[in-house]
């Protein structure tokens, strides 16, 4: 504690210093009230004593001062008995306590420690106060962030006391849980669920005390495929004050597994249905006797039906390589009629097999795309062998290029059986092959287009066809071009 | 022959009919044959069959539907049908199912591929 004494009496300056000096206090003196204003404005102190009598700035004014400017410091006064009357005057301006002289050090001892006590109990109620403000202010930001976690929260979440009355939901159990706008708060859980398992759950758990988690399938607590995950909130003495349920919509999940399946049982049925069919024509062999010519066309079947399969594996594992983002495009720049010149020369046998007339219209320029040869190899070949597949002997695939803007334009346009409309939105599909008697006989995994249609797509280019039944089809492929021409 | 027993087969996977059929001719049988079962119920009046043999997993009709289209068919009901599937019981999901055949009204079925002397010993008991 720091005691400024002013006062313009040496006498009463030092005999209060005496009194007080072995009381562990730092005790300082000034002369006037000019000078204690001054060392009051330099320096913090906890109690003044003060004489009211001074020439000059007299005690009062120092009081009013120090109240205005130094509210916390605990002020006595010291006065003379014939001046009682400005000691009253003194305490209705602030001061703690007087003292009038002559005084003993036993009594000055007695006030100042009185004031120290005082003055300590203030200093510890403002911290106190401070402390508790910043509590509030920690405990107001922490129910903002919660509030804007619950606002924020995907799921729906739904609050109940231990009856299963609603007392809290976020907005998106409205919605997800399709709670009418009357307000569900105050009511029992069961007036906004209507499924009982639901309600049941939710009461279980508050008579229970114990967490559960369980789906409900569309048409139940909602239109949507929910998991509900319910706790019970418990009091630090364990007593049970209520539920939180959070509801988290499953559906898009419990869509993929479907696909995903659906997709095994597909893939599974394509691998297996040739092989089937290999193995029925290996068992016809040892049935055909000495019939050398089946024998010969059962073995060009076996051995057709296998290229098949294996460019079919081939395929599947491309699409999944594309599909998972695995594969890496080397690109580089490929001229698009040297790819397809390679391309028709492996073609060709196929299409004089069948008596298709193939052509490679020359272009214009060299038409030149950043592209991963491999890969659009597949693509063209693809394509092309499909043109050959479904053309009727006598026919004809004509292959060209041009420029289009900033693309090339690859054309394979063939005179064969076309497709019929309602199975052109398909043809990318996978595993989508046209059935019926036109087809019967081509083999084909269903899977080309849809990885030419992925692969093309890869290099940021597109894929289209056009066609008329019994006429012929057009599928049309557009790259962007390496160096499109300046505007 | 008058004696000639006639087979309807249906599968719609070319080189399996081509297949089959060489096994069942070389043992006798007339074939008549379908690609679907769309194909088969058209068929079915003109082939007059003893006997179906029907693939279960075919486009257009598979061979549940025209099984039990046959079975409703009072002039055919009393043909017997034997399916023919590469379906294992495994393959659950929206594929045909272990349960599928045995729900079916169907008199046999056998996977696929079949050994010639069990097709035709099948054959032969049903006939």
């Amino acid at each position: 504690m720091r005691i400024l004494v002013i006062d313009d009496e040496k006498v009463i300056r030092d005999g209060c210093q005496r009194a007080l000096a072995d009381q562990g206090y730092a005790i300082e003196k000034a002369e006037s009230g000019h000078e204690g204003i001054e060392r009051l404005e330099q320096s913090a102190y906890d109690i003044v004593l003060l004489d009211l009598m001074m020439p000059g700035l007299d005690g009062l004014s120092v009081l009013r001062w120090i109240r205005e400017n130094r509210p916390a410091i605990q002020v006595i006064v010291i006065t003379g008995f014939a001046t009682v009357s400005k000691a009253v005057e003194a305490m209705k301006e602030g001061a703690f306590d007087f003292v009038g002289k002559p005084f003993t050090p036993d009594y000055i001892r007695l006030v100042v420690r009185r004031a120290a006590e005082r003055q300590a109990l203030q200093t510890e109620t403002a911290r106190l106060r401070e402390e508790r403000e910043l509590d509030h202010l920690a405990i107001a930001t922490e129910q903002s962030r919660l509030k804007t976690i619950f606002r924020c929260m995907e799921g729906a979440i739904l609050v109940t006391d231990p009856k299963g009355i609603v007392v809290l939901h976020n907005p998106a159990a409205i919605d997800m849980l399709n709670l009418e706008t009357d307000p569900v708060l105050g009511k029992h859980v069961s007036a906004s669920i209507l499924d009982g398992d639901a309600v049941a759950m939710i009461e279980e758990v508050v008579r229970k005390g114990v967490s559960t988690t369980r789906e409900f399938v569309p048409g139940a607590v909602s239109r949507l495929y929910l998991r509900a995950h319910c706790a019970p909130v418990l009091a630090a003495s364990g007593k049970i004050q209520g539920s939180v349920t959070v509801f988290e919509d499953i559906t898009t999940d419990r869509k993929v597994d479907q696909l995903k399946s659906d997709f095994v049982a597909m893939v599974a049925h394509e691998l297996r249905a040739p092989l089937a069919a290999i193995a029925q024509m290996i068992y016809a062999i040892r049935t055909s006797g000495d019939d050398a010519a089946r024998r010969q066309h059962l073995l060009d079947r076996i051995g057709m039906r296998i290229d098949e399969h294996l460019q079919f594996i081939e395929n599947l594992l491309s699409l999944s390589r594309l599909e998972t983002g695995t594969v890496v495009l080397n690109l580089e720049p490929l001229v698009i009629d040297e790819i397809l010149r390679q391309v028709v020369e492996v073609v060709r046998p196929r299409a004089q097999g069948k008596d298709i007339t193939i052509t490679l219209q020359p272009s214009a320029s060299d038409w030149t795309v950043n592209a991963d040869p491999d890969q659009i190899r597949v693509v063209f070949t693809n394509i092309i062998d499909n043109a050959i597949k479904y053309t009727l002997p006598g026919g004809n695939v004509r292959i060209s290029t041009a420029g289009n803007g900033c693309l090339a334009r690859i054309e394979v346009a063939d005179s064969g059986i076309g497709i019929r409309e309602e199975d052109l939105p398909h043809i990318f599909d996978r595993f989508f092959r046209v059935k019926g008697k036109a087809t019967r006989g081509i083999a084909g995994s269903g899977l080309g287009l849809s990885l030419a249609k992925e692969v093309i797509e890869a290099h940021n280019g597109r894929i289209d066809v056009r066609s008329e039944l019994d006429r012929g089809t057009t599928f049309t492929i557009s790259l962007p071009l390496l160096d499109p021409p300046a505007e | 022959m008058s004696d000639e027993k006639k087979i309807l087969l249906v599968d719609d996977d070319p080189d399996f009919v081509d297949a089959v059929k060489s096994i069942v001719e070389g043992a006798g049988y007339a074939v008549d044959v379908a690609y679907d079962g769309k194909e088969a119920l058209e068929i079915l009046p003109a082939s007059n069959p003893d006997i179906i043999i029907l693939d279960v997993m075919m486009p257009e009709v598979n061979g549940h539907e025209a099984c039990k289209r046959i079975k409703a068919d009072p002039q055919f009901s009393h043909v017997p049908i034997i399916l023919l599937t590469a379906v294992s019981s495994r393959v659950t999901s929206s594929t045909y199912t272990h349960r599928d055949m045995l729900e079916s009204e169907a008199e046999d079925y056998i996977p696929k591929p079949v050994e010639p002397e069990v097709l035709l010993a099948r054959i032969k008991d049903w006939l």
